[in-house]
């Protein structure tokens, strides 16, 4: 038997939404009334929902809003808490911050059971709580499949977690490996992207090419342009600045200077290599993709060039950059 | 005439002897006698830093002034800033001056004015009108109400529509003298004489750039540390590093002043909206204070990354000026340098390369400015620009 009140508080919002979800679902009660306490209404809202219903039964009211209250409808939340209605579960919700701390007090005297979701942080955090996700699935990853993942979705809680929720759904492999990811998402323009610079910077023109032609014929010369050219100039900081560093570094002081996952030296180890002998024609790839940056989002005379030139030009690019100068 | 409200306007006589003989004749035709030297519609030209605001709103200020711009009393002190009732204005902070502000001009143009015999409207960075909100204006221009002065200002008449260019009356300014604008500095600032020079030549004729150097520390270390890079360039490493440190500073800089400016627009807003002892708005009102609110976030993103770009371009002119010296030795000119106080350093650039590398590495300056209001990505940009710097034939293969 779950609480008669439950508290949902702090300031990330897929947390809150998931505890939301999972309360509701645990406590199975369909009658349901959402009062939002910002707005001025929210009294008569919250008086509404808890008067008795003809048969008897239960219901569920969700507040939401504790954080910035409306003053008469803060009144009305702390009269029905010191005389709760039988016939209410509560779900309170708070956003986090200062804001209604008389109320965050008063739910928790009447003995909330309390859930926080405290923000979660780039990096290590993130990559913990997709983790926990693939094992309440009773699923498994490998961690460069999941470092893989988030790399390609980017720092974007909901979308990570719903997205992951997809991919568990769509690859029955178990445990799910990073070439599942990588053919899972060669539609997406970024993951393109991000895949094509590594063949690139790989110095791997036929993996390079393929992967471009497969990403143009997928989702067209637009995002696919913009997305390869960025891709590229990152991948190539990393190569560059892993030449500058010095040698004999740890693997992993080597990614928190270079500012990249761990996993990823490796990789950036193995470009390096390719490249360290060849340092005229890595300077000549920096000022065409700065150009290529320009022309591909219509700047500097790249108004001039239609998508078939575009296509055409990017083709060039990828495959005289990533030649091998012999 | 010795009015002095022009008097620091450095080095363009001609015009203001042009904006005089208007006021002159602004007063035959308040008598109603004939005054050709007044028009309803100026367009002040001349490059940034010349002093174009400066010119219009002086010029606005002498209309409204009972003694012709004598630049001692209230009128002229206040007209400048728009605290005159009838001079009115316009500093576009956003990157374009979009159609309800011309909209607002139209309903202030029509009005008589209240102190004076003329109602000014001036209209800074009229380049940033577009072409709906310029024709827009150029309805207004070209149907003028008897008292209305209408002073516009752009970097060049190429910069406004041609509509534009052809009903007004063109008053251009030059770059002032490095002289002229050390003069000004140490006159109207106090700045120490030897700084001022410095300043002045630094900052190549742009008066607000000269007074940031002579009055700005900051400004002036990373000046310092811009001209420093072109000896820190060893290996292509160092080239991205320093192409991330200038991205870097450039951001700071400009979000320094961007959060500055957004705060206290904000605190405006909210002034507006919450009266004294308010701390909640009724429903509608908070609806409108919240639309209100994200356009004015949207519009000072926009200004943001535009001041990012004006902070890099800054540091590219001063990597063009110290380049633009280098040549000058190579080519054994007889000219000042710009960076006198770093010639050993100008010196030794001019010995490790020819004039045909200084021409190159002019050239990939003057192309990566282009590149960064373009909107190309900065760090791109700046690393290309790094490697080009460094190695000025690198783009013959790429």
């Amino acid at each position: 038997m779950s609480a008669p009140i439950t508290l949902i508080i702090g300031p990330e919002q897929v947390l809150r939404d998931q505890a939301r979800s999972t309360t509701l679902a645990a406590l199975a009660i369909e009658d349901r009334y959402t009062v939002e306490l910002t707005t001025e209404s929210a009294a008569g809202d919250l008086r509404a929902a808890c008067e008795p219903t003809l048969f008897g039964s239960d219901v569920v009211v969700i507040v939401t809003g504790l954080e910035s209250p409306d003053d008469a409808g803060a009144e009305e939340l702390l009269a029905q808490l010191s005389d709760p209605p039988d016939h209410v579960r509560w779900v309170c919700i708070h956003a986090g911050g200062v804001g209604g701390k008389r109320l965050v007090d008063a739910v928790k005297k009447a003995g909330a059971e309390v859930i926080e979701c405290k923000a979660i942080k780039k990096g290590r955090a993130t990559l913990e709580l997709l983790t926990a996700e693939v094992t309440a699935r009773k699923r498994r990853m490998t961690s460069d499949a999941l470092a893989a993942y988030y790399l390609a979705v980017g720092h974007n809680l909901p979308m990570l977690l719903s997205g992951l929720d997809q991919l568990l759904d769509d690859v029955t492999d178990d445990p799910v490996t990073i070439e599942n990811v990588q053919e899972y998402f060669a539609g997406v323009a970024d993951v393109a992207g991000w895949q094509i610079s590594g063949h690139v910077w790989d110095r791997d023109a036929v993996k390079a090419l393929t992967a471009l032609r497969h990403s143009l014929n997928n989702v067209g010369v637009g995002s696919t342009g913009v997305m390869t050219v960025a891709a590229m100039s990152r991948g190539l900081r990393t190569v560059v600045a892993f030449g500058g560093l010095q040698q004999g570094l740890s693997e992993a002081d080597v990614a928190q200077q270079l500012g990249i996952p761990p996993w990823q030296v490796k990789d950036v180890r193995r470009q390096w290599s390719r490249w360290s002998g060849d340092q005229r024609t890595l300077a000549a790839a920096i000022v065409s993709l700065a150009d290529a940056d320009a022309w591909i989002k219509g700047g500097l005379g790249g108004a001039s060039l239609d998508d078939e030139q575009k296509m055409f030009e990017l083709e060039m690019l990828v495959t005289r950059v990533s030649a091998r100068a012999n | 005439m010795s009015a002095s409200i022009w008097s620091n306007l450095v080095g363009q006589d001609l015009a203001i002897t042009s904006l005089q003989a208007a006021v002159a004749d602004a007063r035959k035709l308040e008598r109603g006698e004939p005054g050709p030297a007044m028009t309803h519609a100026w367009l002040i030209t001349g490059p940034p830093g010349s002093g174009r605001s400066s010119a219009a709103t002086k010029f606005a200020a002498a209309l409204v002034c009972p003694e012709d711009g004598c630049g001692r009393c209230n009128v002229c002190r206040l007209a400048p800033v728009g605290g005159h009732p009838d001079v009115e204005v316009v500093v576009p902070e956003g990157s374009e001056i979009l159609i309800d502000i011309v909209e607002r001009l139209r309903h202030i143009a029509a009005q008589a004015p209240t102190q004076s015999p003329w109602r000014v409207i001036v209209v800074e960075d009229a380049d940033r009108l577009t072409d709906k909100s310029g024709s827009q204006l150029l309805k207004n221009i070209e149907e003028p109400t008897a008292h209305t002065v209408w002073v516009l200002c752009a970097p060049s008449a190429a910069d406004v529509l041609p509509t534009i260019a052809s009903r007004t009356r063109h008053i251009s300014l030059r770059t002032p003298s490095t002289a002229n604008v050390a003069e000004l500095l140490v006159a109207s600032y106090g700045v120490d004489p030897s700084l001022a020079s410095l300043a002045a030549r630094a900052s190549q004729g742009h008066i607000g750039r000269a007074r940031a150097l002579a009055t700005d520390d900051d400004a002036r270390i990373r000046r310092q540390r811009d001209l420093r890079v072109p000896f820190q360039l060893r290996d292509l490493a160092s080239c991205v590093a320093m192409a991330g440190d200038i991205a870097e500073a450039s951001k700071e800089a400009a979000n320094a002043r961007a959060d500055e400016l957004d705060d206290a627009e904000i605190d405006l807003l909210k002034r507006r909206y919450y009266a004294e002892g308010v701390s909640k708005l009724e429903k509608s009102l908070r609806r409108s204070y919240e639309t209100e609110l994200r356009e004015m976030e949207k519009e000072q993103k926009r200004r943001r990354t535009r001041m990012i770009k004006d902070e890099v371009d800054r540091s590219l002119i001063d990597l063009q000026s110290l380049f633009r010296d280098v040549l000058i030795l190579q080519l054994g000119a007889d000219i000042e340098l710009i960076n006198e106080e770093l010639r050993p350093g100008v010196q030794q650039l001019a010995a490790v390369g020819t004039s045909a590398d200084t021409v190159r590495r002019l050239g990939a300056l003057e192309h990566a400015r282009r590149a960064v209001t373009s909107g190309v990505t900065v760090e791109s940009v700046l690393e290309s620009l790094m490697v080009e710097l460094k190695d000025p034939w690198v783009r013959a293969s790429a």
